[in-house]
């Protein structure tokens, strides 16, 4: 819980840094960060100044020919600026090559699927899933129910969408289109943050509290609770399970990426990142 | 933090103090590549992903 308090105390920090910048450029007229974000994209689509060929505004983002097929690119989501921004996933430092601004105010986490939809987690008021077809800078989908204060997302191979909710210490299960949940998993001490699916639609959930200060839990397909995999682990963040079953995880104790092969407690492969 | 299809590679979001950097490692290998994306101060990339994760 302490980090999730650490955490919000820096957002609210940076917001505030926004909100200052914005009143001091508009003569004292503070603006939301996603109003600010609509005006600038209205004013650069309607001055054509800054925006490259084949360029152009939609709806309150915009977006290039290069990222239309949503193939080869990575996204970045701000959530004090409520964008997602939109780069080539080749070249360094390269610059962007669309914005997405519609239907997002503060958005968490997000996860690309095999159709190359594009979901994200929103804190924002409801908070909701949002989901994008690639190329698209506005919802094809929008999902609220069940959906408290989330963060970590992720998508089987089946379509079925998985939402970690700190609000309420669950884990809510969503059938391909549907957005009503079809399962609840119940933590209780434990805060989803981070999830993960494997090839077999096991669930992992990275959680942070409970006993062990942060860990993981392995959930089978269609069951309610899980067995924790007891991972020995800092501060156990971001996570994803590649097709061999090793869990790759982010220590933000150490800032490390760890691997732990499949059934193990302990890393095999640990790499330090810096920062 | 987001694995391509392929899992050759992981993409990680790592806050270096003023900001954040979108981070590629080499995979399974665990080799930093380089600094993929350094996002202008005030920015707040939680998370990146890539197309064809799963």
């Amino acid at each position: 819980m302490h980090f999730l308090n650490a955490r919000i105390a820096t957002r609210s920090l940076a917001a505030t840094g926004v909100a200052a910048l914005l009143a001091a450029c508009s003569g004292g007229t503070s603006l939301s960060p996603t109003t600010n974000a609509l005006v600038r994209a209205n004013l650069l689509a309607a001055s054509g100044r800054s925006l490259p060929p084949g360029r152009h505004a939609v709806g309150g983002g915009w977006i290039s020919a290069a990222a239309k097929s949503g193939s080869h690119v990575i996204y970045s989501g701000s959530y004090d600026d409520s964008t997602i921004t939109i780069y080539p996933s080749k070249g360094i430092n390269p610059p962007p090559i669309g914005t997405i601004t519609t239907g997002l105010t503060d958005p968490e986490r997000l996860f690309v699927d095999k159709n190359l939809e594009l979901y994200t987690t929103d804190e924002g008021s409801p908070t909701s899933i949002v989901v994008y077809k690639p190329g698209k800078t506005s919802p094809s989908l929008t999902i609220t129910n069940g959906v408290n204060y989330p963060t970590g997302i992720a998508v089987g191979a089946d379509g079925t969408v998985y939402c970690a909710n700190t609000g309420n210490t669950t884990v809510t299960e969503y059938p391909k289109g549907k957005t009503a949940p079809s399962l609840t998993v119940s933590l209780g001490n434990e805060t989803p943050e981070n999830l993960a699916v494997d090839g077999s639609n096991n669930l992992y959930i990275q959680y942070v509290g409970g006993s062990l200060g942060s860990g993981v839990i392995e959930v089978p397909p269609g069951k309610t609770s899980g067995t924790d995999l007891n991972l020995v682990i800092g501060s156990a963040s971001a996570l994803s399970v590649d097709k061999a079953g090793n869990i790759v995880i982010i220590d933000q104790g150490d800032s490390s990426l760890d691997v732990f092969p499949a059934g193990k407690t302990t890393p095999s492969k640990t790499l330090a990142l810096g920062g | 933090m987001s694995m391509n299809k392929a899992e050759k590679q992981v993409y990680v979001s790592n806050d270096i103090g003023t900001s954040f950097e979108i981070q590629v490692v080499d995979y399974p290998r665990l080799k930093r590549v380089n600094a993929k994306i350094n996002p202008t101060l005030g920015e707040w990339p939680l998370a990146v992903a890539p197309d064809n994760v799963l």
